[in-house]
């Protein structure tokens, strides 16, 4: 197959693409209002919602004469300890306005939630309307516009602007305060649950303890103090009422803004590794049921990541007695990383939690004397009970299980030698 | 103001389209990622008007490379959803599913080199340039890409040479 059918074929493959053709005005609009961040095309339709949530649900009447979207969001009386501070009100409208420029709304914009924040000071959710219109394939109507808005010693700000869709559950919750260390939750009616930190099970399983928030102290929001997040945002939040797509997990309305301030969501690290090693094992695809990346239990779903996880080791081959092995790594949303092994069978077996700055962070010794799975970003060497060196110029190996002592030569050229366990 | 972004936007986002359909394979996302990018660069237009292609293209594969944050809360749609395969067109529509089935396959950073070599023709410099890395790495991306792509590749178009000849 020469080059020029690879180009073909990807020519093929895209030929007949085309942009829609309101791209360019949304894109202008889009780039007027910076980002507003628009909600995921779901696959359900609009009849699933579930009853009580802010998800909006097409109701009968409205002006103009035709269907209009109801949401407790807009049509819910304002909650919240500063609800009749009237000043207050107006001048979270007034930030909001300013806030969306010369975007297209409806009426006066509304406020949800308007009260004091702990440590951080006035803090509101406002919502408001937007000329209705079909905003995606699945036949999704956007209808509104809403937001976070908080105290900042400059006066207040909107932190965040999501559109409003049916049969789409806006983000509840948001960080707020100058160290982005108050977790502000708006009660959806959906029974959200906190947890503050991960742990994990013997058989690195994600563990996680949920207990209900109070929204009655504060009148429809909760709020709990978290570490200031850096790379990581250990705490998580999780709805006891599944949205139309049968998901339980509470987005983060600024998230974008905290992977922005968190480094804008540059990898770290090197990009997920791939080795197969001996025989002839297939390559993993992406439904391999060895990967168990998004396997249940593994992948912390109602956590949040701002940063990118670091290189992630996927190693896999087949040993001296033909059965198959992988050894992968997983990195949790606190960043420790997992190192398990899989051997004849694709369930995994946890073999620790390696040092990812180790020059060695990979290294797992196999039964009955069938060696030792080693990976490191690096051209790596081995000797048995300090005889001459053996070269490998790859970065993962399956060494035999007399080997020992391990030399990973570096990008830089540094030369770090490890005893093997 | 923004003198010839309308223009950049109207010459040049199909083209954008395709190579975030190829480096996200799904429709939908690369609709987004285009218009991410296209609202990214609006506010930045006068500070990138010298060079919006070189721009766009990195930061395609950035945030393509970046979909880990969405990845696992919102599922992608299923393969080759983005039109209904006319029986006259089955031959591209093979062919079309499994490219962007073998590139899923593929790390992203090799996925990305291939993208912008064989698709977008990008000398080795200019993809070198997009990814951020050396033209050794390129070199070795694109040769370890273009060894998987063409094992999986190799059946689809002998069967339809063979079906045209």
């Amino acid at each position: 197959m020469t080059d020029t059918d690879i180009r073909t074929a990807l020519e093929h493959a895209t030929g007949d693409l085309r942009t829609p053709p309101d791209l360019l005005d949304r894109v202008r609009a889009g780039g007027q209002r910076r980002v507003v961040r628009r909600r995921t095309v779901l696959a359900a339709g609009l009849a699933t919602i579930a009853a009580g949530s802010t998800a909006g649900v097409l109701a009968a009447g409205g002006d103009g004469g035709g269907a209009t979207v109801a949401s407790p969001l807009l049509d819910r009386p304002t909650r919240g300890d500063l609800k009749r501070d009237t000043a207050f009100l107006d001048r979270v409208r007034a930030a909001w306005r300013e806030h969306l420029g010369g975007l297209s709304v409806r009426g006066e914009a509304h406020v949800a939630w308007a009260g004091l924040a702990p440590h951080t000071g006035r803090a509101a959710v406002v919502a408001q309307r937007v000329p209705e219109q079909v905003a995606s394939p699945a036949g999704q109507i956007s209808y509104g516009l809403t937001g976070f808005v908080e105290q900042t010693p400059d006066g207040l700000r909107v932190i965040c602007l999501e559109e409003m869709l049916t049969g789409a559950t806006n983000a509840t919750a948001a960080l707020i305060g100058p160290d982005r260390n108050v977790l502000m939750v708006l009660d959806d009616g959906r029974g959200i649950r906190y947890s503050p930190a991960v742990a994990y099970t013997a058989d690195g399983k994600v563990s996680r303890t949920f207990t209900p928030l109070d929204f009655r102290t504060h009148d429809g929001v909760a709020f709990e103090a978290i570490t200031t997040p850096t790379t990581t945002i250990r705490a998580a939040l999780r709805a006891d009422v599944p949205d139309a797509r049968g998901d339980r997990s509470v987005g983060l309305a600024n998230l974008s803004q905290l992977i922005g301030e968190a480094g804008g969501g540059a990898p770290v690290g090197p990009e997920p590794e791939t080795r197969s090693l001996t025989g002839t094992d297939p390559q993993g695809t992406a439904d391999d049921p060895w990967d168990i990346t998004g396997r249940d239990g593994f992948d912390d779903r109602y956590g949040y990541r701002i940063t990118p996880p670091p290189g992630t080791w996927f190693v896999r081959g087949i040993v001296a007695d033909g059965r198959r092995f992988a050894v992968q790594t997983l990195t949790g949303t606190d960043d420790r990383i997992r190192l398990f092994l899989s051997l004849n069978t694709p369930e995994p077996v946890l073999r620790g939690f390696p040092d990812p700055a180790a020059p060695l962070p990979v290294q797992v010794r196999l039964p009955d004397g069938l060696g030792v799975v080693v990976a490191a970003p690096g051209r790596l060497r081995y000797r048995v009970a300090g005889g001459t060196w053996l070269p490998l110029d790859v970065d993962a190996a399956l060494l035999p299980a007399a080997a020992d002592e391990v030399e990973v030569i570096t990008a830089g050229g540094r030369a770090v030698r490890v005893r093997l366990a | 103001m923004r003198d010839g972004f309308d223009d950049f936007v109207r010459s040049r986002s199909t083209g954008l389209l395709r190579i975030a359909y190829l480096l996200t394979g799904d429709r939908h996302s690369a609709e987004d990622l285009v218009q991410e990018v296209l609202e990214q660069m609006y506010v930045k237009w006068r500070r990138i008007h010298g060079m919006p292609e070189a721009y766009a293209r990195r930061a395609l594969v950035n945030r393509a490379a970046n979909r880990w944050r969405r990845r696992g809360r919102r599922p992608e749609a299923p393969l080759g959803s983005h039109d209904v395969a006319a029986p006259d067109h089955s031959e591209h529509v093979v062919v079309r599913d499994t490219v962007v089935e073998a590139l899923r396959a593929l790390p992203a950073r090799q996925r990305a080199a291939v993208v912008l070599r064989y698709l977008e023709d990008l000398p080795v410099a200019e993809v070198a340039r997009a990814l951020d890395c050396s033209e050794g790495n390129v070199k070795s991306s694109v040769s370890r890409g273009l060894t998987r792509l063409r094992s999986a590749l190799e059946p689809v178009t002998t069967t339809t040479e063979r079906g045209r000849a």
